[in-house]
Formats: C-alpha cells, sequence, structure tokens
C-alpha cells in the first residue's frame, strides 16, 4: 500500500482509532495484523519472504541467547546467511549472472543464450517491496543479541512487529532492535499533542510528496526519457531537480513514517539532518540516509577495521560498494557509490593541504563554508546521475550532454509557471529546513494562536488540493 | 479527544470538498490529449500505440467505410497501450455498444510485442498496470472522475485556466490526437522535423539492447483478436513510417512478417501492410502522421478495408 494513495487515507485513521481503542495486550496483535495487511495489500505472496526472515531471526536470537558461547557465531551466521541469501535471490541473483556472462563473453568464453538464463528468470518487477530494509532490520537484532547488547525477545509476536511495523517496514528508516523493540512493549496512552505533531509531520512528508517530489520528478523523467532531444542548460537542470526530487521522495517517505509511529507513541529515528546544506562530503554522509549509514558503520565498517583489520582506504571502498549495491542491482548503484567512496578518501586525504592553502590565502570561514557546499552538491549531483539513469552508459551520454553549452531551452515542459513553480518549491522547502531542521517541522504550526493555524490548514489544504500531482507514484526508495 | 476529532473531521471534509470541486471544475474543460479516448461507451475500435493514436481519424474512416459498422468508433490507442492482459480487459469495459457489427482496427509493429528483457508474464503485467489504461477503472463516463483522480498528471490548478492540448495537437472527442505541422502561429520547419527523425532512431537504437519480444505480448494479442472476432469485424493494419524507421524495424525484427502471415492465417482475419508504401504518407518524425496525411491515409484505409468487411 502506498502512503499517498485513497486507501492508505481510510487505513490510517482507522488503525489509528482502533490501536487506542484496543487493551494494551491486545495492540501488538492488531498492529502486526494492519502491518501484514498493509504489506500484503499489494502482493500478497511476498509476505513470505517477510515470515522467513522473522521466523528465522527470532529462533537465532533464542539460539545466541541460550547457547553456549562458542556456538552463539553459528546461529549468527545462519542469520546472516538466511537474510543475505533472500537478498541475493531476489534481488541479485540475475545481476550476477549476468554480470559473470559478461564477464566471460568479454573473455571469450561460451555461455548459454541469454533465453535459456530468461526462462527461470525471476520477474524484475516483482523485487520484493521494502526487501533491503527489512532484512538489514532484523539482522542488527541478532548482531545485537550476539554483542550481548540486548537479550532475545521471547515473544514472537512482538518479535514480528518489530520486523514488520508497518510505517517504517517499506522504505526505513531502519530501526534498531534495542531503540524499537522496547518502544513496542511499552503501554502507551492517547496523547493529543504527540499525535498532533504526528500528524504535523505526516502532512509535511505528503506535501513534499505530492506538491514538491512528484513535480520535480516531471521535469527529470522528460529530460532522462529523451537525452538526444535535451543538452546543455535542460540537462545540467534535471541532474539539479534530481537531487531534490530524490531528497525530498525519501524524506517525505520518512516524514509519513515519522509521523505515522509519532501518532501512536513511538519514536523513530531521524533519517535526514539538513544533507543538502552539508559543506563537504563527509558531512553529507553524516547527515543523509543516518539509519543506513549507522547500519554500515556499526555493522560493517567497524568490523572491517577492528576484526578484519582492514586499512581504512580498502574498507571505505568496500562499504560505499556494499552501499551502492544495497540500493539497486544495477552497476549504475555501484558507480554511485564508488564515487562517494572517491570523493570522501580525496577529501580526507586532502583535508591538510586544503587548510594549509585556505589559511595563506587569509579565506575567511564563510567562504570556505560556502565554496565546501557548492563542490559537495556538485559534486553530489554529478554523481546522482549514475543513480538515475539506466546504464553506465545513459549516464556517461548524460554528462556529456551537460557540456552542450548552446542548448539554453529549459523551458522542457512548455509550461514556464510550472518550472518557476518547481524552483520556488525548492527554494521554499530548504527555507524550512534550513529554519527548522528535519525534525522540528511541527513548530510550523505548534504555538501559534488558532485562527493562524486554521489559516495555515486551509492553505494547506489548498496547496495540497491545486498544486499536488494526482497520479499516486510510488517512492523511489519502494524499489530498493 | 471529542474536540479534536470534531477538528480532524472538519479538516477532512473541508479537504474532500475542495478536492471534489476541483476535479468536477477540470472535468468541465480541457483535461489532457488521452481523456476523451475515456469519456464514452464504443461500439467500434481503433487499438494500437501512438502511431494508431495519431494515424488513424475515426471520423475520416467513418465516412468512407461506406459498411454500415457499430458506432462510435473511437480511437482508443495511445503510447504506452501495449497488447496484454490489461488492454485486453480495457478493451472489453470500453466495448459497450458493439453488437455484433464492430470495426475493430489492430495496429501492429515490432514495438507492439516487446517488454523490457528479463520481464516475465507478471512483470509484463505490472508494468502495464501503471500505463492509464491500468490505473483507470472506468472508461466510458463523462465527466470520467476514476481517469482524472489516477491518471491526470498535474496540479488541478490547471482547471481555473483554459486549457488545450499542446501547441499543434488536436484532441478530437473521438480519441484522435491530430498533429499539425503548421498553423496560424508556428510551422515545423522540415530541419527540425529531420531532427525528431534522428531523435526517432536514436530512441529505438537505446531501446534495443533493452527490449526483446514477448511471447506473452503474442499470446495476449491473439486472445484480443478471438475476443473482438465476436464482436464483428476484425483488421490488422501495419502503419506506414518513414523508410529509416521502417527498415530499422525490419532490420531488427526479421521474424515479424512470418509472425504476421501465421497469426492472420490461425484468425482468418485481413492483414493490410502500409509499411511498403512509405512514400505515399508524411510523417513529422519519421514514426508518426501528421494531420493531412493521417487524413488521406485514414480514407485509404477505409476502401481498403471496405473490400475485407463482411456484409
Amino acid at each position: 500500500m502506498l502512503f499517498n494513495s485513497f486507501e492508505f487515507l481510510l487505513f490510517f485513521p482507522i488503525v489509528l482509532l482502533m490501536y487506542y481503542l484496543l487493551p494494551h495486550k491486545l495492540r501488538w496483535l492488531f498492529l502486526l495484523a494492519s502491518s501484514y495487511y498493509f504489506y500484503a495489500a499489494s502482493e500478497p505472496y511476498l509476505i513470505i519472504l517477510l515470515l522467513i526472515s522473522t521466523l528465522v531471526d527470532y529462533y537465532c536470537g533464542l539460539k545466541i541467547g541460550n547457547v553456549d558461547p562458542r556456538r552463539k557465531r553459528y546461529y549468527l551466521w545462519l542469520s546472516i546467511v538466511v537474510n543475505v541469501g533472500i537478498l541475493v535471490a531476489f534481488k541479485y541473483l540475475f545481476f550476477f549472472i549476468d554480470s559473470t556472462n559478461s564477464i566471460l563473453e568479454y573473455f571469450g568464453v561460451e555461455i548459454s543464450s541469454s533465453e535459456q538464463v530468461q526462462s527461470y528468470r525471476i520477474d524484475q518487477i516483482l523485487l520484493p517491496v521494502g526487501i533491503s530494509f527489512y532484512t538489514f532490520q532484523t539482522m542488527s537484532y541478532t548482531i545485537e543479541v550476539y554483542r550481548g547488547n540486548m537479550r532475545p525477545e521471547k515473544h514472537l509476536g512482538r518479535f514480528a512487529l518489530f520486523v514488520a511495523f508497518f510505517p517504517q517496514l517499506v522504505a526505513g528508516p531502519i530501526e534498531k532492535a534495542t531503540r524499537l523493540l522496547p518502544q513496542l512493549k511499552k503501554t502507551i496512552s492517547p496523547d493529543i499533542s504527540q499525535i498532533k505533531r504526528g500528524m504535523i509531520i505526516m502532512a509535511w512528508g505528503f506535501f513534499l510528496k505530492i506538491v514538491v517530489a512528484d513535480r520535480l520528478g516531471i521535469y527529470v523523467d522528460a529530460v532522462y526519457a529523451d537525452p538526444d532531444g535535451h543538452q546543455g542548460l535542460p540537462t545540467l537542470l534535471a541532474a539539479f531537480f534530481f537531487v531534490f526530487q530524490i531528497y525530498f521522495d525519501f524524506a517525505a517517505y520518512t516524514y509519513i513514517a515519522i509521523g505515522a509511529a509519532k501518532t501512536m507513541g513511538i519514536s523513530l529515528i531521524n533519517n535526514f539532518n539538513r544533507p543538502l546544506f552539508s559543506i563537504n562530503i563527509t558531512q553529507f554522509w553524516q547527515r543523509w540516509h543516518i539509519s543506513l549509514t549507522q547500519w554500515i558503520r556499526d555493522y560493517l565498517y567497524s568490523p572491517l577495521r577492528r576484526k578484519a583489520h582492514l586499512n581504512r582506504l580498502v574498507s571505505v571502498l568496500l562499504v560505499f560498494f556494499i552501499m551502492g549495491l544495497w540500493h539497486g542491482a544495477n552497476w549504475t548503484f555501484v558507480v554511485w557509490g564508488l564515487l562517494n567512496a572517491l570523493f570522501l578518501i580525496i577529501e580526507v586525504a586532502t583535508n591538510k593541504w586544503r587548510k594549509n592553502i585556505f589559511d595563506r590565502l587569509h579565506i575567511p570561514s564563510k567562504l570556505r563554508s560556502i565554496m565546501g557546499w557548492a563542490i559537495s552538491f556538485t559534486l553530489m549531483m554529478l554523481s546522482l546521475i549514475f543513480f538515475r539513469s539506466a546504464s553506465i552508459q545513459e549516464a556517461i551520454h548524460f554528462i556529456g550532454n551537460l557540456f552542450v553549452v548552446p542548448n539554453l531551452h529549459i523551458n522542457v515542459l512548455n509550461n514556464y509557471l510550472e518550472l518557476f513553480l518547481s524552483i520556488l518549491l525548492i527554494v521554499g522547502v530548504q527555507w524550512v529546513h534550513f529554519v527548522k531542521g528535519n525534525n522540528r517541522i511541527y513548530e510550523l504550526v505548534e504555538g501559534r494562536p488558532i485562527w493562524a493555524r486554521w489559516s495555515m490548514y486551509l492553505a494547506y489544504i489548498a496547496i495540497i488540493v491545486m498544486l499536488g500531482i494526482n497520479r499516486q507514484e510510488s517512492f523511489i526508495y519502494f524499489q530498493f | 479527544m471529542r474536540y479534536f476529532i470534531l477538528k480532524l473531521i472538519l479538516f477532512f471534509t473541508l479537504f474532500a470538498m475542495a478536492y471534489a470541486f476541483m476535479v468536477n471544475k477540470l472535468s468541465e474543460g480541457y483535461v489532457d490529449m488521452y481523456y476523451p479516448k475515456y469519456t464514452q461507451d464504443a461500439g467500434s475500435l481503433v487499438i494500437g500505440l501512438s502511431r494508431a493514436d495519431q494515424g488513424i481519424d475515426p471520423k475520416t474512416v467513418t465516412k468512407n467505410i461506406n459498411h454500415e459498422i457499430d458506432l462510435p468508433l473511437i480511437n482508443f490507442a495511445a503510447n504506452q497501450y501495449y497488447y496484454g492482459e490489461i488492454y485486453l480487459e480495457a478493451i472489453r469495459k470500453k466495448l459497450i455498444k458493439a453488437n455484433g457489427k464492430g470495426l475493430f482496427i489492430l495496429s501492429v509493429s515490432p514495438g507492439s510485442f516487446t517488454a523490457p528483457i528479463g520481464f516475465g508474464a507478471e512483470g509484463i503485467k505490472k508494468m502495464d498496470e501503471k500505463a492509464a489504461i491500468g490505473k483507470t477503472e472506468d472508461f466510458n463516463s463523462n465527466p470520467n472522475y476514476s481517469y482524472i483522480i489516477n491518471c491526470y498528471g498535474q496540479g488541478l490548478y490547471h482547471a481555473l485556466f483554459a486549457q488545450r492540448a499542446p501547441g499543434n495537437v488536436i484532441t478530437h472527442n473521438n480519441g484522435w490526437n491530430e498533429v499539425l505541422v503548421s498553423g496560424s502561429d508556428f510551422t515545423l520547419s522540415d530541419a527540425l522535423k529531420m531532427d525528431w527523425k534522428r531523435q526517432n532512431l536514436a530512441y529505438f537504437q537505446r531501446r534495443l539492447p533493452k527490449e526483446e519480444t514477448k511471447s506473452y505480448r503474442w499470446e495476449w494479442f491473439g486472445r484480443t483478436i478471438e475476443y473482438l472476432k465476436d464482436k464483428g469485424q476484425v483488421i490488422l493494419v501495419r502503419m506506414p513510417a518513414d523508410k529509416e524507421i521502417i527498415d530499422f524495424e525490419n532490420e531488427n525484427s526479421p521474424n515479424f512478417r512470418k509472425s504476421m502471415d501465421s497469426i492472420t492465417k490461425i484468425h482468418q482475419i485481413p492483414y493490410l501492410d502500409y509499411s511498403k508504401n512509405t512514400p505515399d504518407y508524411e510523417t513529422y518524425d519519421g514514426s508518426h502522421l501528421h494531420s493531412e496525411s493521417a487524413i488521406q491515409f485514414s480514407t485509404q484505409l477505409a476502401k481498403d478495408m471496405a473490400v475485407h468487411i463482411k456484409k
């Protein structure tokens, strides 16, 4: 089920109402049923994978907590193998086959015909929604139990709810069990101020998705669909818009998830902290998709450095390779990840050298920040061209188009009003994020007199109705 | 708590009212170039992709066919409407007025039977569901709220302005999208037309390694023919296009002609192949007929079909 669908508009109020009407001891069951319904509404049989992941990690968690410390690593590996196995089978198998075939072909090795390979191919389009998110979330549980940071959860229902909690099931934030599980056990009484805050956060998410991200997507799609027809400035504008489209689209999902959970008295981790104001690449990765970067840092980067004793350079490259691949079974994502690794490595390696030069030239810190922001933003924009493109060749072709100078025709959609509106919305949203941050959006409304609040509510209705894009587009991160 | 719930109800009521008002307001004027295809029952249909959408004028066909057919004849072809389960389901819902004398012009080209490499039946179906034929539930109402809510891709504020189709396109009530090459304030230059053709060929080249012919599409094409044969006369048509485009298609789909021959034999239906008549009809981009050409072609098509229509 999509958040931005009419089904959700009915589903959510019913769930919220029932949640508070039911006694605490039944809430987990109701929320679990609702979460499964939410997930199964689009692809009923893919819920089996969710159940497998849940049951295996529940079992492994219990075993890790009970067996001889020397044997508990086997259960950790069982959890990792099953979850990574599900991911590989349903997301990466044919990517690996195709890549291997290409390599073998390059070296002149005969391979089976593409028709034979495709005869057992799982439909690309039926990639189980949210598979990368919930497998990572369940793995975090077994790892935390293995590390002794939490006791295994004995209640299968509550554990299943931790895996399937509908607000963050399909696109995160990826919650750690140490944070979410205790909250799911708490007795929560309805708190109107929290419900209001949650709804305001959700409303901001809907605005970002329906009005801003989907609007930017129209321009971006038009240019990417016809790279030969749009070169020069329109290509640059599409690349620029895509940076905001992906951010607002993903942030919108996160806002709705955080807001929905908040109305139920549950706090989710904030996934963003004004990432597009970052003044360097390191800062960007501390502020972008925080739940994933924390996961990668805690469960991949740190073990690689401490246990596998890999040096920093190799660890960073490996981590960003995996981070790229996590996003999708395509070399474009790998290139995107590796480019970011490269930026990061160069940034760290030249840090002292750059500081010395800036000091010698007496460049004030504000100007350094502005330059840092501009360079970081440009590098992000360039790397995201790979993220958006269907193939590496397309991305390179697109980058080549950026430098076709004579074309200044930016009015790709033959609608200057839409173009102006898109830019205005980017500026407006970024201003709000600059002033309020990503986690205090509710302060836009809170504490104001009733006439001001209702004026804002009416303005909100007008904006969503008039400017919202109707098509109920799915969120970009759903495909991951 | 009660006061809070009342405020919520008020908010959502206002929201629903504003939304309903704007949807209705939009439906009173121009919606988009595909909307008229969804606003009336049909007795006969033009089916296929964008070449048929722009190249076959139902009014001209009806005028020149000289046979009694179930009316109205609606152009129900558009970009992204590939043969498949979703398209057949849409056709079923659309054909309320066919009483055994329907005329069904099924436009075919190698591209009508393709889908991305790696996609199986379920994947293709899911992809087709994302087109307007898969998104809307209603194909015959005027106003068609289902279409506007699910398929209209812009802000509803457009309802407040007098809207019309993009510059050189006239959207007819029978579903035909007529593309003009000149008007009072514009003329498409030959250089621009050449550039569009070059871009089209480049687009086909780019698509080539990513797409493949699918048995799923052929299977559902067959089912569509069988379904329509019960409702009237089915005629397969390969639309004319510029030589470079047709050559490109033939080179990259060498079995297409054989497949069409076999389909026409199996289903015992006529197949009119205009791909060899490329110099007779002009396109504006190599692929799609412009206004005068479309009328000229529709006239010839009607005359050629008349020979095959059973009395």
